[in-house]
């Protein structure tokens, strides 16, 4: 049983609380070890008011992790959208590359017994003789001219809007109104990891569109690197920026003032993109 | 002129800032640290066997850490939030991969990470008595809670905790946290009897 002496030490002095935090002086530290050493109802309140501060540093954490699961909820949500928009443009991409090709793809050299008997129909078609072709050649026909009308479809898509894809922002990407006056001349920039920036050589640029730079991406060991960058803040910093590079140095010329950084660092380069 | 600043720098300015407004309870700036590395944690975590759950679950956890450390003042103010983050999601999901193949599910264990510097806190979070205090805090009142989790999980001072909880003075705050304290041992105690 503690005296009172003791008893009105440790509660006026907060000695339990402050031997958890480990705040107590050595002096204080030995005092209260010969007191729990020699009162065993000392130990078993101790014991009470450890177990009262573990719950409820607990249930803090567990209360601040729900909290934050709430304010997340939406954003884990806003990500999934951003996948599936992401996922619906790659498709939209591929489908315009695959039609773009397939315009590119000289047409399917034709038969010559089938490619004769097409080019009299057309020319019977134009001068109404279209009762001289037989079956067979009607059925050629019907061929051709399924390709000319998927042909003449690609073909009305005006050049320009083929670029209409990479114009699109896509969700976590950072769109640099860089000026480029010369389009030719490379630039060296990349964004990608969401803590890092890091520099390299962009060797495709897409998008120029006004002399401004909108979207592009580059290629590196192989791999084709997103110039993107899923970072509020970097991009509050960046937005309306201006790009110049001299020497091997990038800089980005913003409001806040001019940023730059040695453009020529592989290991910078892997480290901040995780290519290999 | 223009003022030539690294990006390093900039970088830890706007961490501070981050800093700063999580100190002052902006619950926003959570949000912001969340943006910012959701993508890095769930990067690791794919490629280390994980989820997508299991990376939210992380990243959450590492957050609450962030917070803890922040509110008592230990956050080192030189180190990257990404950096700080990465190091405790790496540590966390290593340890919890490595309890997952051994079979052992202490739930507890693996979240009181923060209170390692504790150990009489540590030894205390396998019994019975503890599991039972953690479900008697819900029935405390909502000024006790807050009093409390302030004191003993924030590490806020007294002046602190009687200006935010509004009491007249220290001796009051402190008064009343001694009153929360010892009416949850009694809940605790009366569950064992």
């Amino acid at each position: 049983m503690l005296n009172p002496l003791d008893q009105a030490w440790i509660e006026e002095k907060e000695i339990m609380d402050r031997f958890v935090f480990g705040k107590l002086s050595h002096d204080e530290g030995t005092r209260f070890d010969n007191l729990l050493q020699s009162d065993e109802n000392l130990r078993i309140e101790l014991s009470a008011h450890l177990v009262a501060i573990a719950a409820i540093r607990e249930n803090g954490r567990r209360q601040m992790k729900a909290r934050i699961q709430e304010l997340t909820k939406t954003k884990s949500f806003s990500i999934g959208i951003y996948y599936r928009v992401a996922a619906a443009i790659v498709a939209a991409a591929g489908l315009s590359f695959m039609l773009y090709t397939l315009n590119r793809t000289p047409v399917e050299p034709i038969a010559m017994e089938d490619r004769l008997p097409v080019v009299d129909t057309v020319k019977s078609i134009g001068d109404k003789n279209v009762a001289k072709s037989d079956p067979i050649q009607d059925k050629n026909e019907i061929r051709r001219t399924t390709k000319v009308s998927e042909k003449k479809m690609i073909a009305s898509i005006p050049p320009g809007k083929r670029d209409v894809r990479h114009a699109m922002t896509k969700p976590n990407e950072l769109t640099l109104p860089l000026k480029s006056a010369n389009a030719s001349k490379e630039i060296r920039l990349l964004f990608k990891n969401p803590i890092d920036l890091t520099a390299v050589r962009i060797k495709e640029t897409q998008s120029v569109q006004d002399g401004q730079l909108q979207w592009f991406y580059t290629h590196y060991a192989n791999d084709v690197v997103n110039v993107y960058l899923d970072n509020a803040q970097y991009y509050e910093a960046f937005v309306q920026s201006e790009l110049k590079e001299a020497g091997g140095i990038v800089s980005i010329i913003t409001a806040q003032g001019t940023f730059q950084w040695d453009g020529t660092s592989k290991e910078k380069f892997v480290k901040a993109t995780r290519l290999k | 002129m223009k003022k030539e600043i690294s990006f390093e720098n900039a970088t830890l300015e706007s961490d501070r800032k981050l800093i700063e407004r999580i100190l002052k309870g902006d619950e926003s700036a959570i949000t912001v640290v969340y943006r910012n590395n959701v993508m890095m944690v769930r990067k690791y975590v794919l490629e280390n066997s994980g989820t997508e759950d299991d990376a939210q679950d992380m990243l959450q956890e590492a957050l609450v850490v962030l917070w803890e450390n922040v509110m008592r003042g230990e956050f080192d103010l030189t180190a990257k939030i990404s950096t700080y983050l990465y190091s405790v999601v790496r540590n966390k999901w290593l340890r919890d991969i490595n309890k997952r193949r051994i079979g052992k599910t202490n739930d507890l264990e693996n979240i009181d990470l923060a209170d390692e510097r504790l150990d009489a806190l540590k030894k205390v979070i396998h019994t019975e008595e503890y599991k039972v205090a953690l479900q008697c805090i819900q029935r405390l009142g909502e000024t006790c809670r807050k009093l409390l989790t302030m004191f003993y999980l924030e590490e806020k001072g007294m002046e602190e905790i009687a200006r935010a909880l509004r009491f007249n003075n220290t001796d009051v705050a402190k008064a009343k946290k001694w009153q929360c304290k010892k009416e949850l041992e009694h809940f605790v105690k009366k569950e064992f009897k």
